[in-house]
Protein backbone atom coordinates (compact mmCIF):
# COMPACT_ATOMS: atom_id res chain seq x y z
CA UNK A 1 0.00 0.00 0.00
CA UNK A 2 1.11 3.59 -1.13
CA UNK A 3 -0.19 6.81 0.41
CA UNK A 4 -0.05 10.07 -1.05
CA UNK A 5 -0.99 12.88 1.79
CA UNK A 6 -2.57 16.08 0.29
CA UNK A 7 -2.46 18.83 1.96
CA UNK A 8 -2.63 22.57 1.61
CA UNK A 9 -4.56 25.42 4.03
CA UNK A 10 -8.17 25.16 3.81
CA UNK A 11 -9.78 26.32 0.54
CA UNK A 12 -6.49 26.19 -1.66
CA UNK A 13 -8.79 23.14 -3.49
CA UNK A 14 -7.29 19.92 -1.73
CA UNK A 15 -10.13 18.11 -2.82
CA UNK A 16 -11.01 18.95 -6.55
CA UNK A 17 -7.21 17.94 -7.39
CA UNK A 18 -7.10 15.03 -4.59
CA UNK A 19 -10.39 13.95 -7.75
CA UNK A 20 -8.63 14.35 -10.88
CA UNK A 21 -5.19 12.81 -8.96
CA UNK A 22 -7.82 9.43 -7.92
CA UNK A 23 -9.57 9.47 -11.43
CA UNK A 24 -5.73 9.38 -13.51
CA UNK A 25 -5.13 6.96 -10.80
CA UNK A 26 -8.13 4.89 -11.31
CA UNK A 27 -7.57 5.49 -15.39
CA UNK A 28 -4.18 3.01 -14.72
CA UNK A 29 -5.91 0.22 -12.93
CA UNK A 30 -4.93 1.02 -9.82
CA UNK A 31 -7.15 0.06 -6.35
CA UNK A 32 -8.01 3.07 -4.74
CA UNK A 33 -9.51 4.23 -0.83
CA UNK A 34 -9.43 7.59 0.67
CA UNK A 35 -9.25 9.13 3.74
CA UNK A 36 -10.77 12.52 4.63
CA UNK A 37 -10.12 14.71 7.85
CA UNK A 38 -12.37 17.28 8.41
CA UNK A 39 -11.54 19.38 11.93
CA UNK A 40 -15.40 19.82 12.33
CA UNK A 41 -17.67 17.32 13.91
CA UNK A 42 -19.76 17.55 10.51
CA UNK A 43 -18.01 16.38 7.44
CA UNK A 44 -18.96 17.77 3.76
CA UNK A 45 -15.50 16.82 1.63
CA UNK A 46 -16.54 13.09 2.36
CA UNK A 47 -19.51 12.94 1.16
CA UNK A 48 -18.56 14.59 -2.30
CA UNK A 49 -16.05 12.16 -2.96
CA UNK A 50 -18.17 9.40 -2.13
CA UNK A 51 -20.58 10.56 -4.65
CA UNK A 52 -17.68 9.80 -7.40
CA UNK A 53 -17.83 6.71 -6.43
CA UNK A 54 -14.31 6.00 -4.56
CA UNK A 55 -14.46 4.26 -1.10
CA UNK A 56 -13.97 7.12 1.86
CA UNK A 57 -13.13 6.93 5.45
CA UNK A 58 -13.93 10.11 7.25
CA UNK A 59 -12.36 10.89 10.84
CA UNK A 60 -13.61 14.09 12.25
CA UNK A 61 -13.46 16.44 14.94
CA UNK A 62 -9.33 16.97 15.18
CA UNK A 63 -6.33 17.29 13.08
CA UNK A 64 -4.41 13.99 11.80
CA UNK A 65 -1.11 15.17 12.48
CA UNK A 66 -2.00 15.90 16.09
CA UNK A 67 -5.37 14.95 18.34
CA UNK A 68 -6.07 12.08 15.39
CA UNK A 69 -2.86 10.80 14.49
CA UNK A 70 -3.73 7.49 15.99
CA UNK A 71 -6.74 7.32 14.44
CA UNK A 72 -5.08 7.55 11.17
CA UNK A 73 -2.82 5.11 12.06
CA UNK A 74 -5.84 2.26 12.83
CA UNK A 75 -8.01 3.71 9.78
CA UNK A 76 -4.94 2.89 6.82
CA UNK A 77 -4.90 -0.54 8.52
CA UNK A 78 -8.39 -0.97 8.52
CA UNK A 79 -7.97 0.20 4.70
CA UNK A 80 -5.65 -1.69 4.05
CA UNK A 81 -7.35 -4.89 5.79
CA UNK A 82 -10.87 -3.79 3.53
CA UNK A 83 -9.32 -2.74 0.50
CA UNK A 84 -5.71 -3.47 -0.49
CA UNK A 85 -5.56 -0.65 -1.96
CA UNK A 86 -2.81 0.37 -4.24
CA UNK A 87 -2.71 4.10 -2.97
CA UNK A 88 -4.45 5.68 -0.15
CA UNK A 89 -5.11 9.33 -0.68
CA UNK A 90 -4.97 10.78 2.62
CA UNK A 91 -6.63 14.80 2.43
CA UNK A 92 -5.71 16.11 6.20
CA UNK A 93 -7.39 19.56 7.10
CA UNK A 94 -6.16 22.59 6.43
CA UNK A 95 -4.68 23.44 9.28
CA UNK A 96 -2.48 20.00 9.19
CA UNK A 97 1.21 20.12 8.88
CA UNK A 98 1.78 16.85 7.04
CA UNK A 99 5.15 16.40 8.25
CA UNK A 100 3.54 15.37 11.74
CA UNK A 101 2.20 12.09 10.35
CA UNK A 102 4.40 10.80 7.98
CA UNK A 103 6.41 9.50 10.81
CA UNK A 104 3.49 7.27 12.74
CA UNK A 105 2.59 6.28 9.23
CA UNK A 106 6.38 5.18 8.37
CA UNK A 107 6.59 3.31 11.66
CA UNK A 108 2.83 2.08 12.21
CA UNK A 109 1.78 0.67 8.95
CA UNK A 110 3.56 -2.59 8.18
CA UNK A 111 4.52 -3.53 4.33
CA UNK A 112 4.21 0.36 3.76
CA UNK A 113 5.21 1.60 0.15
CA UNK A 114 5.97 4.69 -0.89
CA UNK A 115 4.64 7.74 1.02
CA UNK A 116 4.42 11.07 -0.89
CA UNK A 117 3.29 14.83 0.10
CA UNK A 118 1.57 16.60 -2.46
CA UNK A 119 0.93 20.47 -1.34
CA UNK A 120 -1.46 22.67 -2.93
CA UNK A 121 -1.23 26.46 -2.41
CA UNK A 122 -3.70 28.81 -3.00
CA UNK A 123 -2.06 31.13 -5.46
CA UNK A 124 -4.69 33.55 -5.16
CA UNK A 125 -4.63 34.25 -1.55
CA UNK A 126 -1.03 33.29 -1.33
CA UNK A 127 0.18 36.91 0.20
CA UNK A 128 -2.94 37.30 2.29
CA UNK A 129 -1.89 33.80 4.03
CA UNK A 130 1.61 34.98 4.49
CA UNK A 131 0.37 37.77 6.73
CA UNK A 132 -2.37 35.98 8.69
CA UNK A 133 -0.33 32.57 8.88
CA UNK A 134 2.83 32.11 7.82
CA UNK A 135 4.20 29.37 10.19
CA UNK A 136 1.44 26.92 9.44
CA UNK A 137 1.73 27.57 5.12
CA UNK A 138 4.85 27.24 5.34
CA UNK A 139 4.97 23.87 7.52
CA UNK A 140 2.74 22.97 4.62
CA UNK A 141 5.55 23.54 2.31
CA UNK A 142 8.10 22.20 4.31
CA UNK A 143 7.21 18.25 3.74
CA UNK A 144 6.10 18.72 0.14
CA UNK A 145 7.87 16.28 -2.38
CA UNK A 146 5.85 18.10 -5.09
CA UNK A 147 3.74 21.77 -4.61
CA UNK A 148 0.56 22.10 -6.69
CA UNK A 149 0.34 26.45 -7.48
CA UNK A 150 -3.34 26.44 -7.79
CA UNK A 151 -6.22 29.00 -8.49
CA UNK A 152 -3.33 30.28 -11.32
CA UNK A 153 -6.32 31.74 -13.81
CA UNK A 154 -7.12 33.88 -11.11
CA UNK A 155 -4.08 36.18 -10.61
CA UNK A 156 -2.17 38.08 -12.90
CA UNK A 157 1.24 37.14 -14.49
CA UNK A 158 3.42 39.17 -12.32
CA UNK A 159 1.32 37.82 -9.05
CA UNK A 160 1.81 34.53 -10.21
CA UNK A 161 5.83 34.47 -10.79
CA UNK A 162 5.86 36.81 -7.01
CA UNK A 163 4.06 33.28 -5.44
CA UNK A 164 6.12 31.19 -7.45
CA UNK A 165 9.12 32.51 -6.47
CA UNK A 166 8.21 32.64 -2.86
CA UNK A 167 6.71 29.23 -2.81
CA UNK A 168 9.94 27.97 -4.52
CA UNK A 169 11.42 29.58 -1.32
CA UNK A 170 10.09 27.72 0.77
CA UNK A 171 8.86 24.27 -0.36
CA UNK A 172 12.98 23.49 -0.83
CA UNK A 173 13.86 20.52 -3.09
CA UNK A 174 10.04 19.88 -4.21
CA UNK A 175 8.87 20.18 -7.77
CA UNK A 176 6.92 22.51 -7.98
CA UNK A 177 4.32 23.21 -10.66
CA UNK A 178 1.21 26.41 -11.56
CA UNK A 179 -2.44 24.52 -11.95
CA UNK A 180 -5.40 25.54 -12.10
CA UNK A 181 -7.43 22.57 -10.73
CA UNK A 182 -10.87 24.03 -12.54
CA UNK A 183 -10.05 25.19 -15.77
CA UNK A 184 -7.36 22.22 -16.17
CA UNK A 185 -4.04 24.02 -16.83
CA UNK A 186 -0.95 22.29 -15.95
CA UNK A 187 -2.70 19.27 -14.30
CA UNK A 188 -1.37 17.17 -17.05
CA UNK A 189 2.12 17.93 -15.47
CA UNK A 190 1.17 17.29 -11.90
CA UNK A 191 -0.87 14.24 -12.41
CA UNK A 192 2.97 13.07 -14.09
CA UNK A 193 4.84 14.33 -11.09
CA UNK A 194 2.71 12.66 -8.82
CA UNK A 195 2.37 10.33 -7.32
CA UNK B 1 -25.03 18.98 -11.64
CA UNK B 2 -24.57 16.56 -8.43
CA UNK B 3 -28.39 16.14 -7.93
CA UNK B 4 -28.81 12.35 -8.24
CA UNK B 5 -25.55 11.41 -7.73
CA UNK B 6 -25.75 10.33 -4.01
CA UNK B 7 -24.86 6.74 -4.80
CA UNK B 8 -22.11 5.38 -3.25
CA UNK B 9 -19.98 2.61 -5.62
CA UNK B 10 -21.64 -1.13 -4.47
CA UNK B 11 -19.27 -2.10 -1.63
CA UNK B 12 -17.53 1.29 -1.05
CA UNK B 13 -20.04 2.90 1.11
CA UNK B 14 -18.76 2.26 4.57
CA UNK B 15 -16.96 5.12 6.28
CA UNK B 16 -16.05 5.35 9.81
CA UNK B 17 -16.52 8.46 11.96
CA UNK B 18 -14.34 9.43 14.80
CA UNK B 19 -15.73 12.30 16.93
CA UNK B 20 -13.46 12.61 19.70
CA UNK B 21 -15.23 14.06 23.17
CA UNK B 22 -13.38 16.82 22.43
CA UNK B 23 -13.60 18.98 19.91
CA UNK B 24 -11.21 20.67 17.41
CA UNK B 25 -8.67 23.30 17.06
CA UNK B 26 -7.66 24.14 20.74
CA UNK B 27 -6.26 20.58 20.61
CA UNK B 28 -3.70 21.67 17.38
CA UNK B 29 -0.40 22.74 19.13
CA UNK B 30 1.13 22.61 15.69
CA UNK B 31 -0.66 25.64 14.80
CA UNK B 32 0.49 28.81 16.74
CA UNK B 33 -1.63 30.70 19.31
CA UNK B 34 -2.19 33.81 17.17
CA UNK B 35 -2.96 31.62 14.49
CA UNK B 36 -5.52 28.96 15.71
CA UNK B 37 -8.77 29.90 13.99
CA UNK B 38 -12.58 29.81 15.20
CA UNK B 39 -14.23 27.15 14.37
CA UNK B 40 -18.26 26.50 13.68
CA UNK B 41 -20.05 23.40 12.39
CA UNK B 42 -23.46 22.34 12.28
CA UNK B 43 -26.12 20.60 10.86
CA UNK B 44 -29.65 22.27 10.85
CA UNK B 45 -33.09 20.92 9.70
CA UNK B 46 -34.37 23.57 7.54
CA UNK B 47 -38.26 24.03 6.29
CA UNK B 48 -38.70 25.85 2.96
CA UNK B 49 -42.60 26.57 2.87
CA UNK B 50 -44.14 26.80 0.87
CA UNK B 51 -41.26 24.85 -1.40
CA UNK B 52 -39.16 26.71 -3.03
CA UNK B 53 -37.82 25.99 -6.31
CA UNK B 54 -33.63 25.84 -7.09
CA UNK B 55 -33.03 29.58 -7.93
CA UNK B 56 -35.06 30.55 -4.92
CA UNK B 57 -32.37 27.64 -2.68
CA UNK B 58 -29.80 29.65 -4.34
CA UNK B 59 -30.84 32.69 -3.72
CA UNK B 60 -31.38 31.92 0.30
CA UNK B 61 -27.49 30.67 0.22
CA UNK B 62 -26.88 33.99 -1.76
CA UNK B 63 -28.76 35.78 1.10
CA UNK B 64 -27.34 33.79 3.84
CA UNK B 65 -23.76 34.12 2.56
CA UNK B 66 -24.15 38.12 2.77
CA UNK B 67 -25.48 38.36 5.87
CA UNK B 68 -22.79 36.02 7.36
CA UNK B 69 -20.15 37.86 5.81
CA UNK B 70 -21.58 41.21 7.11
CA UNK B 71 -21.51 39.64 10.65
CA UNK B 72 -18.05 38.11 10.41
CA UNK B 73 -16.44 41.56 9.49
CA UNK B 74 -18.24 43.15 12.06
CA UNK B 75 -16.57 40.68 14.24
CA UNK B 76 -13.39 41.23 13.24
CA UNK B 77 -12.73 38.39 10.88
CA UNK B 78 -9.17 39.13 9.51
CA UNK B 79 -8.86 35.77 7.43
CA UNK B 80 -11.69 33.05 5.84
CA UNK B 81 -10.35 30.02 6.15
CA UNK B 82 -13.59 28.53 4.42
CA UNK B 83 -17.18 29.07 4.32
CA UNK B 84 -18.75 25.55 3.10
CA UNK B 85 -21.66 23.43 3.12
CA UNK B 86 -24.69 22.20 1.32
CA UNK B 87 -28.49 21.70 1.50
CA UNK B 88 -30.07 18.64 0.81
CA UNK B 89 -32.82 17.71 0.26
CA UNK B 90 -34.95 14.80 1.54
CA UNK B 91 -35.87 12.06 -0.13
CA UNK B 92 -32.48 11.80 -2.22
CA UNK B 93 -33.71 14.95 -4.57
CA UNK B 94 -30.82 16.47 -5.09
CA UNK B 95 -28.61 18.54 -3.27
CA UNK B 96 -26.50 22.21 -3.49
CA UNK B 97 -23.09 22.76 -2.35
CA UNK B 98 -21.19 25.86 -1.49
CA UNK B 99 -18.41 26.47 -1.21
CA UNK B 100 -16.29 30.13 -0.74
CA UNK B 101 -13.27 31.63 0.76
CA UNK B 102 -13.17 35.33 0.68
CA UNK B 103 -16.56 37.79 2.27
CA UNK B 104 -18.90 38.96 0.26
CA UNK B 105 -17.97 37.29 -3.00
CA UNK B 106 -20.02 35.29 -4.13
CA UNK B 107 -19.80 31.76 -3.50
CA UNK B 108 -19.38 29.01 -5.47
CA UNK B 109 -22.17 26.48 -6.23
CA UNK B 110 -22.68 23.17 -7.41
CA UNK B 111 -25.53 20.58 -7.82
CA UNK B 112 -29.40 21.47 -8.32
CA UNK B 113 -32.53 19.73 -7.20
CA UNK B 114 -35.22 17.43 -8.87
CA UNK B 115 -38.80 19.79 -7.81
CA UNK B 116 -39.40 21.53 -5.46
CA UNK B 117 -37.22 21.37 -1.80
CA UNK B 118 -40.04 21.37 1.66
CA UNK B 119 -37.92 19.83 4.19
CA UNK B 120 -33.94 19.92 3.73
CA UNK B 121 -30.67 19.39 5.62
CA UNK B 122 -28.62 22.46 6.20
CA UNK B 123 -24.70 21.61 6.83
CA UNK B 124 -22.61 24.79 7.44
CA UNK B 125 -18.69 24.50 8.23
CA UNK B 126 -17.01 27.68 9.00
CA UNK B 127 -13.36 27.93 10.21
CA UNK B 128 -12.38 32.00 9.90
CA UNK B 129 -9.38 34.10 11.72
CA UNK B 130 -9.79 36.66 14.04
CA UNK B 131 -13.25 36.16 15.71
CA UNK B 132 -13.96 34.93 18.86
CA UNK B 133 -15.16 31.94 18.45
CA UNK B 134 -17.94 32.19 21.48
CA UNK B 135 -19.81 34.61 19.13
CA UNK B 136 -19.16 32.23 16.15
CA UNK B 137 -22.56 30.16 16.24
CA UNK B 138 -24.77 33.03 16.81
CA UNK B 139 -23.46 34.71 14.00
CA UNK B 140 -24.08 31.65 11.59
CA UNK B 141 -26.92 30.92 13.27
CA UNK B 142 -28.30 34.37 13.26
CA UNK B 143 -27.05 35.23 9.47
CA UNK B 144 -29.41 32.02 8.11
CA UNK B 145 -32.51 33.39 10.35
CA UNK B 146 -31.58 37.08 8.80
CA UNK B 147 -31.83 36.00 5.39
CA UNK B 148 -34.21 33.33 5.02
CA UNK B 149 -37.15 32.91 5.73
CA UNK B 150 -36.53 29.08 5.91
CA UNK B 151 -36.90 28.03 9.92
CA UNK B 152 -33.55 25.82 11.01
CA UNK B 153 -33.48 23.47 13.93
CA UNK B 154 -29.51 23.56 14.41
CA UNK B 155 -28.00 20.37 15.75
CA UNK B 156 -24.30 20.49 16.96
Amino acid sequence: MNVLCIAGFLGSGKTTILLEVARALAENGARLAIVENEIGEVGIDGGYVREQGLPVRELFGGCICCTLQAGLVQTLLQVDEQYSPDWVIVEPTGLAAPGDMLEPIRHSVPDLGTVRVLTVVDAARWEMLLEVVEPLVTSQLESADVVAVNKVDEVDGAALRSVLASVRELAGDAKVLPVSATSGTGMDSLLKAVP
Amino acid sequence: MRAGHRHAAPGHEEHAHEAPERGGHEHLSHVPRAARPALFAARAGVVFDPPARADQVEAAVAGFFAALSDGLADAGCTLVGHIKGTIAAQGDRGDLAFHATMLRAAPALTGGFAGGVGDAVFTINVIVFGVDEAALPAIVTGAWSEATAAPATWRR
